[in-house]
C-alpha cells in the first residue's frame, strides 16, 4: 500500500513519440485499453457482418427444402440462395460452414473476450489505485498478437479451400480432412494459438496487478477486480488446455500424429474432452467481467452501494470453481456411463445457484435506491431480463435426458446468443456507456442511446426467441437449408438481426461523433464516487499518464459507515 | 418494457404448450395413382403401389396447385415412444420448478423499476448493505429446486440408458454414418440365411438413384441401435422418439425405443459432418410386423433386381434394346421364381421409378426430360399424368414378363435349369 506512495514515475511522463508512433510503442494500460476498445468495436462489425451473411443465406428463398425441390421438380431454375451452390438438391453448404465457422470464432475470440479485456485493461489498474499495469511491456505485446492473429484467422477465407469449415469447435476428424489442401483450418488453429498467447499474458498481468498493486485491503477490492481477478485465474488454467486441443488438430493433420484417429488408435472424443475443458471455462471468461461491472453500474445508478458485497464474491469465485467440472454437459451424446451424465447434468445445474445469488443481489441493490435510468442502467436492466431468460434455457438444457432431444438444436444456439448477446453485449454496451466518459473523455448520447438501447433489447429478444423455437420444432443447428417449417422463425430472426444491427450502426456513429461533444471537466461525471468503492473516478476524465499524482483518497470508502466488514 | 416482458413470458408458454401438442401428425399424403390402363390384375399393381408408398415414403408428387407434397415431412411430431413421452414429461416437471425463477426476477425487476425510480423528490436512497435471512433464502431455495429436478430426470435418464433385458424379440440394427449418408444394417435379418457365412440385410443409399432409404422399425417392437461412423461424427436424431447419439469413429454408442405409433418420422444429422451436412436427412417408417417381415424380404432380393433396372434405364436418348428386358427378367427367374421373388422385382421396378422423381436432374432439364417425356412446362397436371403413363408402361413390360416367364422356367426339368440366358 505504501509502495504506491512513492513520487511519480517520471519514465511514464517521457513521451519519445506522437501521433500514430505513440499509439504504436506505448505501453500505457489506457491506451492499451482503447485499442482492445476500438480493435473489439471492428472485429465486432466483421463478427456482425458474417452473422448477416448467415441470416441472408436462411432468408433466402433457396434455404427452403421445399422451394429448392419443388423447382427441381419442375425443371425450373434453381431458386435464389446465397452458399447453397450445385452439388445436388441441397447444394454445397461449404461457404455456409465458413462462415459459421469464422462468426463464431471472430465473436469469441476477437470481440467478447477482448471486449472485457478492453475495460479490464483501462478501468481496473485505476480502480485498485495503481498506476499502470504490473507488467506494461507484456502488456502491449499481448494486444499486438491479437491483430495476426485476427489478420491470419481473416485472411483464411482468401487462401485455396477458404476458411476453417468445421466449425469453431474443431471436432476432428471433420477437421483432420482436408490437410495439405486446404491451409484455412491450419491458419485457424494458429491463430487460435496467438489469441490464447495473448489471453494467457493478460491473465497473468491482471493477476499480479490485483494482487500486488491494489492499494485497498482485499475485502474492499471492487467487484469488477474481483470479477478480472477470478477471469484471469481461469485463462490461465484453461487456455493452455485450449491450446493443446488445437494442437492435436495441427500434429493430425499435418505431422501424421494419430490422437484423434480412431483407425490408428486415436480417439476423435479425446478432443471433445479436451476441447470443453477449456471451452465451458470460456463462457463464464466471456461473462463473469460483465458480472462484476454491471455491480458498479446498477450500484452507481442506485445511489446505493452494492448489497451482499461478500456474497457476491463468494458467488464469483464458486462459479470459476465450478466452471472447471462441467465441461461434458456439451457432449451428453457421445455416450458415457449414466452416472457420469448424471454427474454433470447435476454439477451444471449447481451453476444455477451462486448465478441466482448474483441476480437476487442485484436487485437487492436496486431494492430502495433512488434508480436514474440512464442508457448504462437501460442495458444493466435490458441485461438482467434477457439473461434470466436465457439462463431459463439453459437450466432446461443443462437435464441430460432433456438435452438428448435439444442438443445440436436450434435450441441451443437461441440459448447461447441470448446469455452473450442478451448477456454479454448487453454488458458490454452498459459498461461502455458507464465507463466512456472517464475513457474518452466525452459523454455518448443519452438521447441516440435510448435507441440504441430499445432497438438492441427488442431485436436481441425477437432474434434468439425465435432461435429457442426454431429448436424446440426440431430445426438442427449448421445447416443452410431447412424445411419450410422453419421459415417462419428463421424470418423473424432476420428481423431481430436487422433491428440489432441497426441498433449497432447508431451505437457506432455516436461513439465516432462523441469526441466532438464537450470536454468532460470534471472527475467524476456521474457524481457517484461517494458510492462507488472503487478510485477510477478519483482523477481526470480521462486519467493523465501516470493516472494519480497521488495515492488517491483511501478514506472515500470509510465515509461510508454501514460497510459491513464483520464476515 | 413491461410490454416486452410479459410478451417473452408469453412466448415461453406458447412455446412449452406448443412443444405438447401441435403437430401435424406423420400422415403419409400422395394422391392417388392414375388409374392403369392396362391388362395387369388392378389389385396387384395397387397393392404394389401402395407397398412402395408405404416402405418409401419420400416420394414425392405436386399437388393440384403444383406445390410439392411432403409426406410427413414435419419434424415437429408429437412423441411415439416411452422415451420421447418420459424426456417431454420430465422437460414440463423441470419448467415448473424451475418457472419461479425466471418470472420472480422480471416482476421484480418492474416493480423495482416503477417503484424506486428517482423522481427528483429528494428521497434519500436505503443504506442496507446484506440482509443474511435474504441471502440464505435464495441460496437454499435455488438448490432445493436443483435437488427436486434431479431426482426424476435422473430415473428418466437410466430408462433411457438402460436397453430392454429381454434381447429375443430386439430388433438389432447398426447405424453407421458416413458423408453424407446413413447405413441401416438389419441384424439377424441374412441375404441367405442357409450360407455358411451370413450377411445381414442392409439398406443406404438405394442402388439406382444413391438416394437415403428410410429405415424400418416394427410397431411395439423395442428396436436397439450400435451407431458408428465411417469417417466423421455424425449424430443421429429423431425428434419424435426422443433419442439422439453421437455416431463416431472406432466405436459403438448405443440407444434404444420401442416405438408405438404407424408411422414416418423425420429427423436428420445433428453434428456438422461437412459441406452437404444439410443433406444427411433421416426418414423413418413404422409398421406393422408382416409388413415389416415383407420390407425385409424384398430387401434381401433387391440385388438381384438390379440388371433388370439397367434394362429399362438405357442411356439418355436411346431406346432399349429388343429383348434386353425379357433377357434380364429370365436371369433373374431363373436364380428362384418363387411368387415373393416376383413381387421383390415388380416392387423394386415400381420403387425405382417412384425415386427417379426424387433425382435431382441435370441443371436445366426435368425429371420429365430425362423420362423422354414432351412436357407442356405450364400444366403440372398434364405432365404428371404423361410421367405416369411412361413409368406404368415400362412397369408393365416387366410385369406381363414375369408370369409368362415363370411358367416356362418351371416347365423345365430341374436338371436343364442350366443358365438359359447369360
Ligand atoms: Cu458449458
Ligand atoms: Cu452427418
Amino acid at each position: 500500500m505504501e509502495r504506491s506512495a512513492i513520487a511519480p514515475m517520471p519514465s511514464l511522463e517521457i513521451k519519445r513519440y506522437t501521433g500514430i508512433m505513440d499509439w504504436l510503442t506505448t505501453v500505457d494500460h489506457k491506451k492499451i485499453g482503447l485499442m482492445y476498445f476500438w480493435f473489439t468495436v471492428t472485429m465486432g462489425i466483421v463478427g456482425g457482418a458474417l452473422a448477416g451473411l448467415i441470416r441472408f443465406q436462411l432468408a433466402t428463398p433457396g434455404a427452403v427444402i421445399e422451394t429448392l425441390q419443388a423447382a427441381h421438380l419442375a425443371g425450373g431454375p434453381e431458386p435464389f440462395s446465397l452458399f447453397s451452390n450445385g452439388g445436388g438438391i441441397f447444394g454445397d453448404q461449404d461457404r455456409f460452414n465458413q462462415m459459421v465457422t469464422m462468426h463464431a470464432s471472430v465473436m469469441i475470440f476477437f470481440t467478447i473476450i477482448p471486449g472485457f479485456i478492453a475495460f479490464m485493461n483501462y478501468i481496473v489498474p485505476l480502480m485498485v489505485g495503481a498506476r499502470d499495469m504490473a507488467f506494461p511491456k507484456m502488456n502491449a505485446f499481448g494486444f499486438w498478437l491479437l491483430i495476426p492473429s485476427a489478420m491470419l484467422m481473416l485472411s483464411s477465407f482468401f487462401v485455396q479451400g477458404g476458411a476453417a469449415a468445421s466449425g469453431w469447435t474443431t471436432y476432428p476428424p471433420l477437421s483432420i480432412l482436408g490437410h495439405g489442401t486446404k491451409p484455412g483450418q491450419d491458419m485457424w488453429v494458429m491463430g487460435v494459438h496467438l489469441a490464447g498467447v495473448s489471453s494467457i499474458l493478460a491473465a497473468i498481468n491482471f493477476i499480479v496487478t490485483i494482487a500486488s498493486l491494489k492499494v485497498m485491503k482485499w475485502r474492499d477490492l471492487p467487484l469488477f477486480a474481483w470479477a478480472t481477478l477470478f477471469v484471469s485465474i481461469m485463462a490461465l488454467i484453461a487456455t493452455p488446455v485450449l491450446a493443446a486441443a488445437v494442437t492435436m488438430v495441427l500434429l493430425d493433420r499435418n505431422f501424421n500424429t494419430t490422437f484423434t484417429i480412431a483407425s490408428q488408435g486415436g480417439d476423435p472424443i479425446l478432443y471433445q474432452h479436451i476441447f470443453w475443458f477449456y471451452s465451458h471455462p470460456a463462457v463464464y471468461i466471456m461473462i463473469l467481467p460483465g458480472f462484476g461491472g454491471i455491480s458498479h453500474v446498477i450500484a452507481a445508478f442506485s445511489r446505493k452501494r452494492v448489497f451482499g458485497y461478500l456474497g457476491m464474491v463468494l458467488a464469483t469465485g464458486s462459479i470459476t470453481a465450478l466452471g472447471f467440472v462441467v465441461w461434458a454437459h456439451h457432449m451428453f451424446v457421445v455416450g458415457m456411463p449414466t452416472w457420469m451424465q448424471y454427474y454433470f447434468q447435476v454439477a451444471s445445474l449447481a451453476i444455477g445457484v451462486p448465478t441466482g445469488i448474483k441476480v437476487f443481489s442485484w436487485l437487492a441493490t436496486m431494492w430502495g435506491g433512488t434508480i436514474r435510468m440512464t442508457v448504462s442502467m437501460m442495458f444493466a436492466c435490458g441485461f438482467l431480463c434477457l439473461f434470466v431468460l436465457g439462463g431459463f434455457g439453459g437450466l432446461i438444457l443443462a437435464l441430460t435426458a432433456v438435452d438428448y432431444t435439444l442438443n445440436n438444436t436450434y435450441f441451443v444456439v437461441g440459448h447461447f446468443h441470448m446469455v452473450l448477446v442478451g448477456g454479454s453485449v448487453m454488458l458490454l454496451f452498459s459498461m461502455t456507456y458507464f465507463w466512456w466518459p472517464k475513457m474518452s473523455g466525452h459523454f455518448l448520447s443519452e438521447r441516440l442511446g435510448k435507441w440504441v438501447f430499445w432497438l438492441m433489447f427488442i431485436g436481441v429478444f425477437i432474434a434468439f426467441f425465435a432461435m429457442h423455437i426454431s429448436g424446440a420444432n426440431g430445426m438442427a443447428r449448421r445447416i443452410a437449408v431447412y424445411y419450410s417449417d422453419f421459415r417462419f422463425s428463421n424470418y423473424l430472426t432476420t428481423v431481430g438481426y436487422l433491428m440489432t444491427f441497426t441498433s449497432a450502426c447508431l451505437f457506432f456513429g455516436d461513439l465516432i461523433y462523441s469526441y466532438r461533444r464537450p470536454k468532460i471537466t470534471v472527475d467524476d461525471p456521474w457524481q457517484i464516487n461517494d458510492i462507488q468503492q472503487s478510485f477510477e473516478w478519483a482523477t481526470s476524465c480521462p486519467p493523465p499518464v501516470y493516472n494519480f499524482a497521488k495515492v488517491p483518497p483511501i478514506p472515500i470508502l470509510e465515509q461510508i459507515p454501514s460497510h459491513d466488514h464483520k464476515h | 418494457m413491461p410490454r416486452v416482458m410479459s410478451l417473452s413470458l408469453a412466448l415461453i408458454l406458447a412455446l412449452l404448450c406448443a412443444h405438447g401438442t401441435a403437430a401435424d401428425g406423420p400422415s403419409v399424403v400422395l394422391p392417388a395413382p392414375p388409374s392403369a390402363t392396362s391388362a395387369a390384375p388392378e389389385s396387384a399393381s395397387a397393392r404394389i403401389d401402395a407397398d412402395v408408398k408405404l416402405f418409401n415414403p419420400d416420394v414425392y408428387r405436386l399437388d393440384d396447385q403444383g406445390s410439392p407434397v411432403f409426406p410427413g415431412h414435419s419434424l415437429f411430431v408429437e412423441p411415439v415412444t416411452e422415451v420421447a413421452r418420459q424426456v417431454l414429461s420430465a422437460t414440463w416437471f423441470s419448467a415448473l420448478v424451475f418457472l419461479p425463477f425466471l418470472i420472480l426476477p422480471q416482476v421484480l425487476l418492474l416493480v423495482i423499476i416503477f417503484k424506486f425510480k428517482d423522481r427528483g423528490d429528494g428521497r434519500a436512497p436505503a443504506t442496507f448493505l446484506t440482509h443474511h435471512k435474504l441471502e440464505v433464502i435464495w441460496t437454499a431455495i435455488p438448490f432445493l429446486a436443483v435437488l427436486i429436478v434431479s431426482i426424476p430426470t435422473y430415473y428418466v435418464l437410466e430408462f433411457m440408458d438402460d436397453p430392454p433385458k429381454e434381447t429375443k424379440d430386439l430388433q438389432v440394427v447398426t447405424v453407421t454414418g458416413k458423408q453424407f449418408a446413413w447405413m441401416y444394417e438389419y441384424k439377424r435379418y441374412y441375404v441367405d440365411p442357409n450360407a455358411d457365412e451370413k450377411v445381414c440385410l442392409q439398406s443406404s443409399l438405394d442402388p439406382v438413384n444413391q438416394l437415403q432409404e428410410p429405415l424400418l422399425l416394427t410397431k411395439g417392437r423395442s428396436v436397439s441401435f450400435n451407431l458408428t461412423s465411417q469417417d466423421v461424427t455424425h449424430a443421429w436424431w429423431v425428434p419424435a422418439f426422443g433419442v439422439k447419439k453421437s455416431a463416431i469413429t472406432g466405436r459403438f454408442t448405443n440407444v434404444w425405443f420401442t416405438p408405438d405409433t404407424l408411422g414416418v418420422f423425420k429427423g436428420q444429422c445433428v453434428e456438422l459432418c461437412g459441406d452437404k451436412h444439410g443433406n444427411m436427412i433421416i426418414t423413418t417408417v413404422v409398421v406393422e410386423r408382416d409388413e415389416f417381415e415383407r420390407y425385409m424380404t424384398l430387401l434381401r432380393h433387391r440385388d438381384d433386381t438390379v440388371p433388370v433396372w439397367n434394362a429399362l434405364q438405357p442411356p439418355a436418348g436411346k431406346t432399349v434394346p429388343a429383348g434386353a428386358v425379357a433377357k434380364a427378367v429370365a436371369a433373374f427367374l431363373q436364380k428362384g421364381d418363387s411368387p415373393e421373388r416376383q413381387y421383390a422385382l415388380s416392387y423394386w421396378m415400381a420403387s425405382n421409378f417412384s425415386s427417379i422423381q426424387r433425382v435431382p436432374p441435370p441443371k436445366g432439364s426435368s425429371i420429365a426430360e430425362v423420362l423422354g417425356v414432351a412436357h407442356p412446362a405450364d400444366d403440372h397436371l398434364a405432365r404428371d399424368k404423361q410421367i405416369d403413363e411412361v413409368i406404368r408402361a415400362k412397369r408393365k413390360q416387366v410385369d406381363e414378363l414375369l408370369p409368362a416367364l415363370a411358367k416356362s422356367l418351371a416347365a423345365l426339368p430341374a436338371a436343364a435349369a442350366t443358365p438359359i440366358l447369360r
